[in-house]
């Protein structure tokens, strides 16, 4: 489904990715992580298309498509979601607008009826509600006052309204109580199919006991330096990152 | 005239002003007022822009416009407020060209649903106080409508009067045969009792073909805790010009709140003038003014807190695209007796072009210690990060731009208090962001 080469990539003017590559298979959950400033954002924002990064060499395909020739819009239209690690706030658009907006766009593109606003209500109710959201949130302006556990909520949700078929979460658990993650990993498992493909972003192997991969990278120094099982995850729980950055500096 | 020698007014104008005398049988206050007014103006001429109030309007090419006053017409075809759609109320009361359109108007229903209260010619009004309000701070154009004001209309509330609904107000202009260089001068004069409750929505639209000036001017005179809510929606079209005054007087406890909307024009001046005059009265304005092509558009704002423990707010908000022009003056007057005074203000704009420009003028006049003032001002581009976020999930940048900038407006619309007619708004707005303009043009409207 996505398969990144050499992808080199920067923020300003500080390169920030550096040749990294990246196969997701359709069908499988696939972790990054890494250490704080690693780059891990930075690489989901590539892919999201988000203005604040430059791409300086490599390419990435989706689905057979050149994604980096895609608009922002275009990629979300095509399936593409990435739940930001840091959701902004906009006031003055409600969260059902901004779903129903979406929605209609992501139906249009694929050649189907928009929904009415009643059917669209009826749906956001519900996943709201799967999600354990007040659906007064709904009327609300998008994450305007929300606590940080809420605006992953607010992710995850704009996540099952759009159903993309590539997921990227930006440490979607970071901010969240136990209980919190085991409610939005549910939302996500409910997503999973043959079909789609996720990438998981954490810092922590925590939420990976609630969504298993199906294989873990470590991002560092700008690139992919590990990619394994499960069983990573839980080395770098153990021993940390320190012990990589002499693997990732080994392999330049 | 022997004052004609030592007047500032040109020669023409002063004997337009002459000829525009309140006709035989005219109420005795209509002559007073229109006397005084003219008087004013011989001795004071009309507002330039060396006037300190004046500094952002250029008024010179509207003084042409003043020589005659808009003759009577009829417009045709669907009502205004059909055209645009408007949420369903058809207009209680519709004036073309300043003077009341009894066929198109509906006041006699209105009245029905309303005993006690009154709505009429405001010349018929025998001892109200017309003119009180806007005589405190109302310049050279209050007093020129003062002067020439044909008979517009009055409505009176009694006490502990509920208004069924919004009450709707249309001025509009119409040709009058002879040319386009003339003036109208709407007139609307509103009394609520004591404890009495009001929506009002003053909407004015302008005929391509009509006089190119208006002067408007509307006076509200709120009796102890009485609470209008006053949606004032200027719609003319593009090369229209419109001066206005809204003057307001608060007694013990009442409020005002002011919803002022204005689609731009070639020159938009609003000057609005609140006067609260006893303790608890309460002012509460939201502006907004959606500006293009070379459109210009001046709020001026006064309030005056003469007593203790008042209170004002305002928010005025301008969306200016191309290289339209917005300024906006507040003026805090804090009396010394004004104590616990609080007086709030903000101007925020959003340029959606290199080429819009605003000015902002803050005046907070303070003379008394106890009080809480604060004022204010933004100017700012859409915020790309906010686009960025709606265009991830699926929505394309023209209409991420479109939400972003209704967005903006939400606070004022939604200080209207009344969904249908918020929802007016915003689709005004939406319509004007897709390139519409809201001339009152008849025949054009839906068949019906
Ligand atoms: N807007 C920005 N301006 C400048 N530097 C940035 C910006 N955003 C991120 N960076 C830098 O880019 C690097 C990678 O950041 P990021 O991708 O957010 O890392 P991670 O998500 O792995 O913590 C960091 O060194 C960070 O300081
Ligand atoms: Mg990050």
């Amino acid at each position: 489904m996505l398969e990144i080469q050499g992808l080199s990539a920067r923020v300003g003017e500080k390169p920030i990715l550096e040749g990294l590559d990246l196969v997701v298979p359709t069908g499988e959950v696939h972790a990054v992580m890494g250490p704080n400033g690693s780059g891990k954002s930075t690489l989901a924002k590539v892919l999201a298309g988000h203005p604040s990064v430059e791409v300086t060499a490599g390419t990435v395909r989706y689905l057979g498509q050149d994604l980096l020739e895609l608009d922002p819009e275009e990629r979300a239209r095509e399936g593409v979601f990435l739940a930001f690690q840091y959701p902004i706030e906009i006031p003055g658009v409600s969260n059902s607008t901004l779903l129903r907006e979406g929605l209609n766009a992501v139906r249009a593109h694929r050649g189907e009826k928009p929904l009415d606003a009643m059917d669209f209500l009826k749906l956001a109710r519900a996943h709201a509600a799967k999600l354990g959201m007040d659906p007064t949130m709904l009327g609300r302006s998008v994450n305007e006052g929300f606590s940080g556990g809420e605006k992953k909520r607010n992710e995850v949700l704009q996540m099952l309204v759009l159903e993309p078929r590539l997921a990227v979460l930006d440490e979607t658990d970071s901010g969240l109580d136990i209980d919190a993650l085991k409610v939005v990993a549910s939302g996500v498992n409910a997503l999973r199919s043959p079909e789609r493909a996720f990438l998981v972003i954490t810092h922590y192997q925590r939420l990976l006991d609630h969504i298993v991969p199906d294989v873990v990278h470590v991002l560092a120094g700008g690139r992919i330096v590990r990619t394994g099982d499960r069983s990573l995850a839980l080395e770098l729980e153990e021993k940390g990152y320190g012990w990589l950055d002499t693997t990732a500096g080994a392999a330049r | 005239m022997t004052t004609a020698s030592a007047s500032r007014l040109e020669p023409h104008l002063a004997a337009a002003l002459a000829e525009d005398a309140p006709p035989a049988g005219s109420p005795a206050w209509r002559v007073d007022l229109a006397a005084a007014a003219r008087e004013r103006l011989l001795a004071d001429g009309l507002p330039t822009r060396r006037d300190e109030d004046h500094l952002y309007t250029d008024v010179r090419p509207l003084g042409p416009l003043l020589a005659r006053r808009a003759g009577p017409a009829r417009r045709a075809g669907p009502m205004p407020a059909d055209r645009l759609h408007l949420s369903p109320f058809a207009p209680e009361a519709v004036l073309v060209n300043g003077r009341l359109d009894l066929a198109a108007s509906r006041m006699d229903a209105w009245l029905a649903r309303h005993g006690g209260a009154w709505l009429g010619r405001i010349t018929s009004l025998a001892d109200a106080p017309v003119g009180r309000a806007l005589s405190t701070r109302g310049g050279g154009w209050a007093a020129l409508n003062d002067a020439r004001f044909v008979d517009g209309l009055g409505v009176r509330l009694p006490a502990g009067h509920k208004t069924a609904g919004p009450l709707v107000v249309v001025h509009t202009t119409a040709p009058d045969g002879i040319d386009r260089n003339a003036a109208a001068f709407p007139r609307l004069y509103v009394e609520a009792g004591e404890g009495a409750e009001a929506l009002l929505v003053e909407i004015h639209l302008a005929d391509e073909e009509g006089p190119d000036l208006v002067d408007a001017a509307t006076e509200i005179e709120l009796a102890p805790g009485a609470r209008l809510v006053h949606l004032r929606l200027q719609l003319q079209h593009g090369a229209s010009r419109h001066v206005a005054t809204t003057a307001a007087r608060l007694s013990r406890d009442s409020t005002y709140r002011l919803v002022d909307v204005t689609f731009g024009g070639a020159t938009h001046r609003h000057e609005i003038h609140a006067d609260l005059l006893e303790a608890g009265a309460d002012l509460d304005l939201s502006g907004l003014y959606v500006l293009r092509d070379t459109d210009h558009a001046d709020t001026h704002v006064t309030v005056d807190h003469r007593v203790a423990h008042g209170t004002s707010r305002q928010v005025v908000k301008g969306i200016l695209d191309d290289r339209a022009r917005g300024a906006f003056t507040g003026r805090v007057l804090v009396h010394p007796d004004a104590q616990q005074t609080s007086g709030r203000q903000a101007h925020h704009a959003l340029l959606l072009s290199e080429g819009a420009r605003v000015d902002t003028r803050p005046q907070l006049e303070i003379y008394a210690d106890d009080v809480q003032c604060a004022h204010g001002a933004t100017v700012g581009q859409l915020d790309e990060e906010a686009l960025g976020y709606l265009q991830s999930r699926a929505i394309g940048r023209e209409r991420a731009r479109a939400l972003l900038v209704h967005a903006f407006a939400h606070e004022v619309v939604q200080a209207i208090g009344h969904e249908a007619l918020a929802q007016d708004v915003h689709r005004l707005l939406a319509e004007r962001l897709e390139g519409a303009h809201f001339e009152d043009a008849p025949g054009e409207g839906p068949a019906s």
